[in-house]
């Protein structure tokens, strides 16, 4: 049996296919490759093909993409084919924590990483970006600028799905400033899926995520003003999750399309964000939510539901150390609201309660 | 079985054929073109695809096909799937491509990835079977470029 087919029969097949030129494996398939006889089955040992240098080169970029940056970067060593392999990938991932954390030269190498790689990156469009920075107390180089310049990259090339998470390895956080998203990031208008943690975003900031779809916010302060600019900004949001959260009063999910609401864990954020006395309080009002999360920690919080007409499931599952600091009053205004929900998930405090 | 389910045939490069339903078959983006535009009139033949590697593709469609199977059973069935030796592997990458199944095509070249990840440029190499063909002047000018990323 031939392992392949003849010119003829390929032939016939692509004429088969008729004009339709446009079919992204034909793409693939068409462009420049070595012919290599591919056999399946041959498990000899002393097979030591190279395979998948002789992949199509749209393959290729296809796995690179999915190693993180340095990962996608070494390949270019490998031999003389792979040299520029790399700088078609669309898909960036950058994760310091998969390195020593004790290592002092990490952010010399971050900024080295930075200058070397992002110029020679030639993808017209970046589909994902995810950077997850471990902040050491002991770096003397800022980090931020550095992080500002992976994001205007980002928008420059019409991301669409971006995942940035800083954290730090100490707990002596005080000194410390947190990350600003810059204003340039803050108006992409590519963007549909965003998860951010630990950033701030600047008081004069006007967020204009106009393609926005879902919305994830973890460990940080957002402002009334915010809050309404999502709303009337992203007419596409479907999900709105916030973790870790503060700093709002009111809760005004506007926007008809966006289904999911997910409120996880209420949190005063140190840091030189400014301090908290005394109880918060916020609204939450959700005429179009149909799927409401409320989970975690929530002491000396108090949260009012206002209208939410269109609940379907709703997960009451909040807890307090405190266990008075919620009162029963405002357990059952919480029950009363959700009365519309075909299904109801409640954590056992609940239960006692009513 | 509804008396409207449809059978398509499949020959592989090898004259192997394959009758499979067509809402199987229609996994392959392909496939389906070719269903839509109506030039599938008895066999469809798929020139760059043996049948060892279709039997492997049908086993695929098959499973993630089946009604009702909960998620962990497909990433079970997918984690064994792609235990194989490298060269069933890139003739599932090529077949995938080719049939135009992005789902299978992801799953594939997330495990070519995973099997390069972490990797010094040596080891990858030797996995791979990729000759080095810089000048060992070469290789060391290119790595005194990114000490950053060699060291």
């Amino acid at each position: 049996k031939s392992g392949m087919s003849t010119r003829s029969e390929k032939d016939q097949f692509l004429s088969s296919l008729g004009d339709d030129g446009n079919s992204e494996s034909w793409l693939v398939g068409n462009s420049p490759q070595k012919n290599v006889k591919i056999e399946t089955g041959c498990n000899d040992e002393t097979d030591l093909v190279d395979r998948i240098s002789h992949l199509p080169h749209a393959l290729i970029v296809q796995i690179l993409s999915r190693l993180s940056i340095i990962d996608a970067f070494r390949t270019s060593i490998l031999s003389k084919d792979w040299r520029y392999f790399w700088t078609a990938i669309d898909n960036l991932v950058y994760d310091n924590e998969e390195f020593n954390c004790s290592d002092s030269s990490m952010v010399h190498k971050f900024i080295s990483l930075t200058d070397n790689v992002l110029p020679l990156l030639s993808s017209s469009s970046i589909k994902k970006c995810s950077l997850n920075f471990v902040f050491r107390h002991n770096d003397e180089v800022s980090y931020f600028p550095v992080i500002d310049k992976w994001l205007e990259f980002a928008v420059n090339k019409k991301v669409e799905g971006l995942s940035l998470k800083i954290s730090y390895d100490t707990d002596d956080i005080e000194n410390d400033q947190p990350y600003s998203l810059p204003k340039v990031f803050c108006s992409s208008s590519s963007i549909q899926k965003l998860k951010c943690q630990n950033c701030r975003i600047l008081d004069d900031c006007v967020l204009n995520w106009t393609s926005l779809k879902i919305l994830t916010l973890e460990d940080l302060l957002i402002q009334d003003k915010h809050i309404s600019q999502i709303m009337s900004n992203s007419p596409q949001l479907e999900s709105f999750s916030l973790y870790k959260f503060c700093g709002f009063n009111y809760l005004h999910m506007t926007s008809p399309n966006c289904k999911k609401l997910k409120l996880i864990d209420h949190y005063h954020p140190t840091g030189d964000w400014f301090s908290f006395e005394g109880d918060c309080c916020f609204e939450v009002v959700a005429p179009y939510v149909e799927h409401l999360t409320i989970f975690g920690d929530f002491d000396y919080t108090i949260i009012e539901l206002k209208d939410l007409s269109s609940l379907d499931h709703a997960k009451l599952d909040l807890c307090s150390d405190e266990f008075d600091s919620l009162d029963e009053g405002i357990l059952i205004d919480l029950l009363v609201s959700v009365g519309c929900a075909n299904e109801l998930i409640l954590s056992s405090w609940f239960i006692k309660v009513s | 079985m509804s008396s409207s389910t449809k059978f398509l045939t499949l020959k592989t490069n090898d004259k192997e054929e394959f009758v499979l339903d067509e809402a199987i078959a229609i996994r392959s983006q392909t496939i389906k073109n070719m269903v839509e535009d109506d030039c599938v009139s008895n066999v469809i033949p798929l020139p760059n695809v043996d049948s060892k590697t279709m039997i492997k593709v049908i086993e695929y469609w098959k499973k993630h096909s089946e009604e009702g199977i909960s998620k962990d059973k497909l990433m079970d069935f997918d984690k064994a799937f792609v235990k194989v030796d490298q060269s069933i592997l890139y003739a599932l990458i090529l077949a995938a491509n080719f049939l135009n199944d992005a789902e299978m095509l992801d799953m594939i070249c997330q495990e070519v990835a995973n099997r390069i990840k972490g990797k010094t440029p040596e080891e990858i190499r030797k996995e791979f079977n990729i000759e080095n063909d810089f000048t060992p002047e070469e290789e060391e000018e290119i790595r005194n470029e990114n000490v950053w990323a060699f060291e």
